[in-house]
């Protein structure tokens, strides 16, 4: 049920990051090639099912591969702002979802953490479900959920928030 | 007990405790639709995605396709797709 309630509590962002977006300026659709690599400013509520690691929030950057129509290498590196701790994910995602819809799509993937914290986010595998989804096809802006199974710790975690894309090649 | 018994017992208490949230934020995305009539399109459309995303007798060709990407991927022929997931 914490985990429930505190999920609740991060993704009550989800209505102003809409209206966020609303007001990030308009580009019309490209017909360029896909870019292989992107990076993205984020910020995260994070919540975890036990009361041994702490919930937070966070902001950070993203940057992901693709490599194939459905295979991605993904990281990440984030501050918690009230633990006070960085960490940083590495892994590969598979695309379940319809590749090619660029506006929304699901994965499935693994990824190793580490963090300078390891008592608030241990350093371990977790299995990971994430969504990917942009309101305004045209915009830079992604709403992002995730779901993460620490497979050393047993935690299971959600994360919500927002992506920013800052660069593409 | 086996791997893939320690495998899905792993993926059964991950989907335990996953399922609840899922529950949560559709629910949550509901309410909000409910609440601000000028977002209801948008959060029609989330949940409509969200319903219909992974499709149980299309995952079979994703899990056959990946070998072949794979090897794709080894001999050097990328060929990006834009997944807004992968920024997650």
């Amino acid at each position: 049920m914490r985990l429930v309630r505190i999920v609740l509590l991060g993704l009550f962002l989800l209505l102003p990051a809409l209206a966020f977006g609303q007001l990030l300026p308009y580009a019309p659709p490209e017909s360029k090639p896909v870019p292989i690599f992107k990076l993205a400013a984020g910020v995260n509520a994070v919540a975890y099912d036990g009361v041994v690691v702490p919930s937070d929030f966070e902001a950070g950057l993203n940057a992901r591969a693709s490599l194939s129509p459905h295979i991605s290498l993904v990281g990440s590196g984030y501050y918690g702002i009230t633990e006070q701790y960085w960490r940083g994910a590495g892994g590969v995602r598979v695309t379940a979802s319809d590749a090619n819809n660029p506006d929304f799509s699901i994965g499935i993937g693994a990824q190793y953490h580490v963090s300078d914290a390891p008592e608030a986010r241990p350093k371990e595998w977790a299995a990971d479900v994430s969504m990917g989804w942009r309101p305004w096809a045209a915009r830079r802006f992604v709403l992002i959920a995730l779901g993460q199974y620490g497979m050393t710790s047993n935690q299971a975690s959600a994360h919500a928030g927002g992506r920013l894309e800052l660069l593409s090649f | 007990m086996n791997i893939l018994e320690m495998l899905f017992g792993m993926l059964g208490g991950a989907k335990a405790k996953i399922d609840p949230a899922a529950k949560a934020l559709t629910e949550l995305i509901e309410a909000g639709g409910e609440a601000r009539p000028e977002l209801k399109p948008q959060a029609d459309r989330l949940l409509e995605e969200l319903r219909g995303a992974v499709d149980p007798a299309k995952l079979a060709d994703v899990i056959l396709a990946l070998p072949k990407e794979g090897m794709d991927i080894v001999m050097l022929k990328l060929d990006p797709r834009d997944h807004p997931s992968d920024l997650a």
